[in-house]
């Protein structure tokens, strides 16, 4: 299969399924549940795809499976034309370079004992990235592209504030030189003020460097501020995809039109029990 | 009458000598049945301000001055036998995290029973048969079988109706909820609000709900109280701090709520710069005069006291609203 010029990624029929034991299992023998059901996407280059469902859904699993944290059970993934999924050994190594990932808890995944400094020049180090040479160039560069004060490099993490933190994951990603980044549930644990400021560091990276980027996360009001497609995965398939604007607009799946509706809005006016919900003061009469 | 009532809460941590000011002077109440919503970011001091009313504030933190008023009684004067009776019977707490709430190694039945009998004066069969009548009532389907399940075979979702049964168990009169769907998806978001309203209708029951998320609060309070840097900045009915937000930390806020209206790539919305303050000293300024915008010399030099501008509405801002781009865009 040949891929049109303009896609940074594919999925193509991707399944895991995993060996699940429950409350209503228990003492009975294992039964399988599929994560991920046949699931294709393409990923187009300097676009921000948003991938949105709840919690078991299988949103992360798919993200996982796309850079072979988990092994799919079947499908492909390619990446400008290589197939991750067969990828073994230094190719693979060289892939996953190319297809940076980003978590929900940034201290989680930084070494509380290095520097910010010396985690990104590791990073530069070993994929041997161009400029990485004059370390102290590299990394006051990539503090530059996520918007942090050069006084950054020398701070541990736990001197961060959780937004700095996510802006640090963001620009070790950004040391590899990727092609394609996946942020799963990257902004779920911030404050609303450093979310948004979040949310327009995505948008720079995909407009500056024109970085594509595939965003999970369960919220679809996150999506209306950075995607320029959506699409909606429910028990482990894609049930609805289109353009962002439609997505909100004329939402066509009864999980999307159930996602929108769940969306707390800021205007009181527009609370879900509205119409039953009692004031206090016919409580109290 | 407030069946609530906080009255200049400080809260300092640090050396006597050298304090680091967490929570200054806050006063809130609460009627009863009603719900307050204290809207804020990490550090704001909304959760110290909550874990004061049933005095849970850890070492080397303290509160150093203030009252708090539980129909008309001062918690902060409680002794330690009248705290245990005040935690047991008159206020239901409910946290973000539910899974470090529920001791991973019993069943979630036997947990239920323990807490019930400490409070109560049940045998084990009537506490039994109580547990499994509360978990039918927060819309646990089947509770005999999650009466006999351990934390980690339930979900998110159901781990935090477990704590919700447990909170109201004894019927409080007031349920301190701390961002009680924080950790949760938008659907399952959605279920624990609707029955937090259900319960406040039914049982009548007053509630302080805690949260980052101004939509959270929307759905649920009759007023909110914005904090900001350990001090409350603005409060209000939640229809008036919607329309005519006061302060301009407020508006910020506002316009951070993410909203479902897609953002096209030339209009971005504006964040606010920089990050809310780290605890210390306590200044004689305006605590949101360093990210300000409007800031005069004045904010700088002088603390500035809540002033009313209409009926409950409050705010910290001596100006009056100006005119805000930004902000009216995102109303829009």
């Amino acid at each position: 299969m040949t891929e049109a010029p303009d896609v940074a990624l594919s999925v193509d029929s991707l399944t895991k399924d995993f060996k699940t034991r429950g409350p209503a299992t228990r003492g009975v023998a294992p039964t399988m549940h599929r994560a991920v059901d046949s699931v294709s996407l393409t990923l187009v280059k300097g676009e921000i795809l948003g991938l949105a469902g709840a919690s078991g859904s299988g949103k992360t699993t798919l993200a996982r499976c796309i850079v072979r944290l988990i092994e799919p059970d079947t499908g492909h993934v390619k990446l400008g034309g290589t197939d991750v999924t067969q990828a073994r050994g230094k190719q693979l190594r060289m892939l996953r370079r190319r297809i940076q990932m980003i978590f929900q808890d940034p201290y989680a995944s930084l070494n509380p004992r290095l520097t910010v400094a010396s985690a990104l020049t590791e990073v530069g180090r070993v994929h041997r990235r161009p400029g990485s040479e004059d370390s102290e160039a590299f990394v006051r560069n990539l503090l530059q592209q996520v918007h942090l004060a050069s006084g950054t490099a020398s701070r541990r993490p736990n001197e961060l504030s959780g937004g700095q933190r996510q802006r640090v994951a963001i620009a070790r990603a950004l040391a590899a030189g990727p092609e394609v980044l996946i942020a799963d549930e990257a902004v779920s644990a911030l404050d609303v003020s450093i979310q948004a400021q979040l949310l327009n560091l995505f948008l720079d990276l995909r407009d500056e460097i024109g970085l594509s980027i595939l965003f999970v996360t369960h919220q679809l009001a996150v999506l209306a501020a950075v995607a320029d497609r959506i699409a909606i995965m429910q028990d482990g398939r894609i049930v609805e995809s289109a353009d962002s604007t439609s997505i909100f607009r004329n939402p066509q799946h009864a999980y999307t039109r159930a996602l929108i509706d769940a969306h707390p809005h800021a205007n009181p006016r527009l609370r879900f029990d509205a119409r039953e919900l009692p004031t206090s003061a016919e409580v109290n009469a | 009458m407030s069946l609530l009532s906080i009255g200049d809460l400080s809260i300092e941590f640090g050396s006597p000598a050298d304090p680091l000011v967490a929570v200054h002077a806050v006063s809130l109440s609460i009627k009863p049945s009603e719900v307050l919503g204290l809207v804020g970011e990490s550090g704001s001091g909304k959760s110290l301000t909550s874990r004061a009313i049933m005095r849970l504030i850890k070492r080397p933190g303290r509160i150093t001055a203030g009252e708090v008023l539980f129909d008309g009684r001062d918690v902060l004067q409680m002794s330690q036998r009248e705290l245990r009776q005040f935690r047991a019977n008159d206020v239901g707490m409910v946290f973000q995290d539910p899974f470090s709430s529920l001791n991973p190694v019993f069943r979630i039945g036997s947990q239920l029973v323990d807490a019930l009998r400490m409070s109560h004066d049940y045998d084990r069969g009537t506490a039994q048969r109580t547990v499994v009548d509360m978990l039918d009532r927060v819309g646990i389907p089947r509770p005999e079988h999650i009466f006999r399940a351990y934390p980690h075979e339930l979900s998110g979702g159901m781990r935090q109706r477990v704590m919700i049964a447990m909170a109201t168990a004894a019927r409080p009169r007031l349920l301190l909820a701390d961002e009680p769907t924080t950790a949760l998806d938008v659907l399952t978001q959605k279920q624990i609000l609707l029955l937090l309203s259900e319960m406040r209708r039914e049982y009548g029951m007053a509630m302080l709900l805690v949260s980052h998320d101004f939509g959270v609060i929307a759905q649920m309070c009759d007023r909110v109280a914005i904090m900001y840097g350990g001090q409350i900045v603005e409060s209000g009915p939640v229809e008036s701090i919607y329309d005519s937000p006061q302060h301009p930390y407020t508006r910020a806020l506002l316009r951070s709520v993410p909203g479902l209206e897609p953002v096209d790539r030339a209009n971005r919305r504006q964040p606010l710069d920089g990050q809310p303050p780290e605890i210390g000293p306590l200044k004689q300024a305006c605590v949101f005069a360093e990210r300000c915008a409007h800031a005069r010399d004045d904010c700088r030099r002088t603390p500035l006291p809540l002033r009313r501008i209409s009926e409950g509405h409050f705010t910290a801002c001596p100006f009056e609203v100006t005119s805000d781009a930004n902000y009216d865009e995102a109303q829009r």
